[in-house]
């Protein structure tokens, strides 16, 4: 996609860094898309530059801040965990300096209401983009920059097609698709990042073909 | 419309008889499906935005949560209001603004990323400066945005915006050209004398290290926010005057990217070396985070 005038005189936000607290909120945002808003408890661990100097960029407070449905913009993401506490909010972030992951990595482990557990690891790349690289151990490619539908399913014959299948209806034009499985036969995972935004009767849609265990949108960071 | 080169630029503009930034509002109406006057009226909002977080920090420390520098832009305002300025009050506004931007921005508070945050005092302290002194209108100043995403977007593509990648060079460097070539086009210069504006900020920042004290976006980013400012006047009072770059600006660029490959890592924003290891620098961090 070429560069926007907009995204060189902007976005607008909250300082001080468009890598470590811009794009550490929209992190935080996309775990929460992810979970549907629905986080009973996280668990955030930092990673390379991140794990140095996340205190002086406010990265974990970006980060809480975008977990809790702030915006970057938002004026409040200053005090994300006083307002995490007064909500309620349980999480606990801590930095890991060795060198397992090296970019502007965050890892989010997530404990969703309905007892599921789920492990999201994520880099912020510059200029406040972010780029989501594994979803449940599986390694995915998602930047944030499209509606995305990922799929978790049977590794089998005619699974995308089914699933592409109802996009199609919908008129919903995919921009990228990927498809990636853990090994022949088992569980396989489909990420799809649409123009158009994908709704929940969609997604209801989706979850119903037999074989998709399960599927989530993860909606364009706005 | 494709953005590679500024010798693209300049015939596109040559074509159109069109200023760099009546090029960019096309440019940008057609890459995202709107109009010319949606993207201008967005670039107003986001002016706005500058202007008022570049007053903020001027009159009163409200707001602000600072942890190494002091409030600067209240101790150059105080000079301005005073009559106490020394050189010249377009510098002195440039830098007031300047620092209140940064000053802002380290607080957590709202600002405009301009290429990026840490950068993100330079437009707004030229621009403000010259609407302040009378040397262009609020609307010229606004719409010269779109000429300096212009020479962001031509960085971006062959070289890089981000510190961590390029050091300050990067950054500061990227927003110094930026403004250089945004100011030059409110005086009045041409496409060619923008581009050349553009290539001196350029050239004059090459090299510079991202070395920020205890990893905060604090010490020397206000202060170099502040300096390129004036670097920025400097390039555009060359170039109008008809002074050209021996170096073309693409070739500027593509030195910029071959530094930032060759630039150790400990000197990109990792806050481990240059001004960030100073003895001084060491016992700042080890005050404020133990």
């Amino acid at each position: 996609m070429p560069t926007s005038v907009f995204d060189i005189i902007g976005p607008v936000m909250v300082g001080p860094s468009s890598s470590h607290t811009l794009g550490a909120a929209r992190l935080g945002s996309f775990a929460r898309e992810f979970a549907s808003e629905k986080i009973h408890k996280a668990k955030i661990t930092l990673y390379g530059s991140f794990a140095e100097t996340y205190k002086g960029h406010m990265t974990d407070v970006a980060i809480i801040g975008g977990l809790i449905g702030l915006r970057y913009d938002d004026e409040q993401l200053a005090g994300a965990k006083e307002l995490a506490g007064q909500m309620g909010f349980d999480y606990e972030i801590v930095a890991d300096n060795t060198p397992y992951y090296q970019g502007n990595t965050a890892k989010f482990e997530l404990l969703l209401d309905d007892g599921s557990i789920h492990t999201i690891v994520a880099d912020s790349i510059g200029a406040g983009l972010v780029n989501i690289n594994e979803i449940d151990g599986m390694y995915v490619d998602i930047s944030g920059e499209y509606c995305s539908l990922v799929t978790v399913h049977a590794d089998v014959a005619g699974m995308a097609a089914s699933i592409t299948a109802v996009l199609a209806e919908r008129a919903i034009n995919i921009a990228f698709l990927k498809i990636y499985r853990e090994e022949r036969n088992k569980r396989a995972m489909l990420v799809a990042q649409t123009d158009e935004d994908i709704n929940e009767d969609i997604l209801s849609k989706i979850k119903g073909i037999k074989g998709v265990g399960d599927a989530y949108i993860v909606g364009k960071l706005r | 419309m494709v953005i590679k080169t500024s010798k693209g630029l300049l015939e596109l503009c040559e074509l159109r008889s069109c200023s760099l930034s009546d090029l960019l509002i096309e440019y940008e109406a057609e890459n995202s499906m709107s109009s010319a006057q949606q993207a201008i009226s967005k670039m107003k909002d986001i002016y706005g935005i500058m202007e008022e977080s570049a007053v903020k920090a001027q009159e009163s420390n409200q707001g602000l949560s600072l942890r190494i520098m002091e409030n600067d832009s209240a101790k150059i305002h105080a000079a301005i209001e005073a009559g106490r300025v020394k050189t010249s009050p377009l510098l002195a506004n440039a830098i007031c603004f300047s620092m209140s931007v940064s000053a802002v921005n380290a607080s957590m508070g709202r600002i405009v990323a301009c290429p990026t945050a840490g950068s993100c005092g330079v437009l707004p302290g030229v621009l403000l400066s010259l609407v302040k002194d009378g040397k262009t209108t609020r609307e010229a100043a606004g719409k010269s945005l779109f000429n300096a995403a212009g020479i962001g977007i031509l960085i971006s593509e062959n070289a890089t915006l981000a510190g961590a990648v390029g050091g300050c060079q990067a950054e500061i460097g990227s927003a110094c050209a930026m403004a250089a070539s945004a100011a030059c086009e409110c005086l009045g210069g041409s496409p060619i004398e923008c581009i050349n504006a553009a290539a001196f900020a350029l050239k004059g920042l090459l090299g510079l290290v991202c070395d920020p004290v205890a990893g905060l976006v604090e010490t020397p980013c206000s202060k170099r926010n502040a300096l390129a400012c004036c670097m920025a006047f400097g390039a555009a009072e060359m170039a109008l005057c008809g002074i050209e770059s021996t170096i073309p600006f693409d070739e500027v660029i593509s030195a910029m990217a071959a530094i930032s490959l060759e630039m150790p890592v400990s000197l990109k924003e990792t806050a481990r070396g240059g001004l960030a290891a100073t003895k001084t620098a060491k016992e700042l961090e080890k005050k404020i985070f133990g």
